[in-house]
């Protein structure tokens, strides 16, 4: 059960370095590469770059935004039963 | 002709603790605290203050049978009519204390009494304002925590710590020992409740620039296993957060 | 002074050095526009990495239960010979 909670936390871990490494290549170091070189292939049109961490963020924020919302009224539907 | 003292310099506390306990409906866990407390500072000059909130399980009647045995000066019954909260718990306790340092702890064991002695040596030879158990370091720990039990523990942590960059590592930790006027500082310009009161008097005597020191527990869930953290616990903590971030 | 003037004069700070790159355009301007963004991308993968890294570190103490126990045996023991009551669960 502890090894689980070990792999999760190694995953996060993966996770979180992967998408910083290819955030990074992305935009700090593509653009310095030949349009040309192969490994253009490998990322996508640098608009996305922008695109996704803002749809990313917004849809983040509104799941927290409902998250809180759906909690607080839960809890005055208690209030007012009590 | 000097009688020169050759008995080297003990660095035994001379001081006297007073140790904090609200209770409510911990009649059982009461006695056991007690006997483990003085278990373990065999050779220290303290008092115990029990906070009971009107328990209707007769914690207060075991107590006085703790006093039968261990004297009404060594534990002070020091009750109220109803569940207060754990903030006017602290400062009713405090009113009664007489000690130099305060410590405050839960009587549900998930504090052991074991540490204590490590937090006072702890303060001796730092000097300390402020020493807290802190359940994350190495040394310390937790039992009985599941993989969502440690995530939000993890995570909230981490987003407190980004926030506030309060200086200790276990800010909802309630394992503590004050020196007396510390506590009373701190404590009058704290304003929230429950756990997040907790981390308001860490984070305001932090800001104070007290000298704040750490220890490792460990940290036994016994009997809930896994702590109740539903949604409006979290919602809590976030709330708490903004307020920390903007009043501290 | 408030923590939260604190993080807000880092973020003046950070601000003017951004607007300061724009108007100086040492590094070409698409670049600079992507920083905020790179920077906000950056704290949230540092975030979850210290709670992937924090989670396996996590200590954890089973042996502890077991020594808990003992101790709780050991003072029902010494309070029953006192007489006193420790009936309840």
């Amino acid at each position: 059960m502890e090894l689980a909670d070990k792999t999760v936390g190694f995953l996060l871990s993966v996770i979180s370095l992967s998408i910083f490494t290819y955030y990074t290549f992305w935009v700090v170091i593509l653009p310095f590469v030949d349009g040309d070189h192969f490994i253009h292939k490998y990322f996508l049109p640098q608009e996305y770059a922008i695109l996704i961490p803002v749809f990313a963020g917004v849809t983040l924020l509104s799941l927290i935004s409902a998250f809180i919302g759906y909690v607080m009224l839960k809890s005055k539907k208690k209030k007012k039963r009590a | 002709m000097e009688v020169l003292d050759t008995k080297p310099e003990r660095t035994k506390s001379r001081s006297k603790y007073s140790i904090i306990i609200p209770t409510y409906n911990e009649r059982l866990n009461i006695a056991l605290v007690t006997y483990l407390i003085f278990k373990h500072l065999s050779d220290v000059d303290f008092e115990i203050i029990v906070v009971d909130d009107g328990s209707p399980d007769g914690t207060q009647d075991v107590v006085k049978q703790l006093q039968k045995v261990y004297g009404e000066d060594r534990i002070l019954l020091r009750p109220r009519p109803s569940k207060l909260g754990l903030g006017t718990a602290y400062r009713h306790g405090l009113k009664h204390a007489s000690g130099d340092f305060v410590v405050i702890m839960d009587a549900d064991l998930s504090h052991h009494p074991k540490y204590l002695p490590g937090f006072i040596r702890k303060q001796t030879e730092t000097g300390a304002s402020i020493v807290t158990g802190t359940r994350y370091v190495r040394g310390g720990g937790v039992h009985g925590w599941n993989l969502m039990r440690k995530l939000t523990s993890r995570g909230a942590n981490v987003l407190a710590q980004t926030l506030l960059w309060p200086g200790v590592s276990d800010l909802t930790g309630s394992f503590r020992l004050y020196r007396k006027s510390v506590l009373e500082d701190v404590i009058n310009s704290c304003f929230s409740k429950g756990y997040v009161f907790q981390m308001e008097m860490i984070v305001r005597a932090s800001r104070k620039g007290y000298h704040i020191e750490e220890v490792p527990i460990t940290f036994v869930d016994r009997v809930y296993g896994s702590s109740k953290l539903g949604g409006s616990e979290i919602v809590e903590y976030l709330k708490g957060l903004v307020y920390l971030l903007l009043t501290t | 002074m408030k923590h939260i003037l604190k993080i807000l004069g880092l973020l003046a700070a950070l601000s003017a050095v951004w607007a300061g790159l724009l108007e100086t355009s040492l590094i070409p301007y698409n670049y600079v526009w992507l920083l905020p963004i790179y920077l906000i991308v950056s704290l949230g993968c540092y975030g979850l990495l210290m709670v992937g890294v924090g989670l396996m570190v996590f200590p954890t103490c089973p042996q502890e239960a077991t020594l808990l126990q003992k101790d709780i045996l050991e003072a029902k023991d010494f309070l029953m010979r006192k007489g006193i009551d420790v009936g309840a669960a």
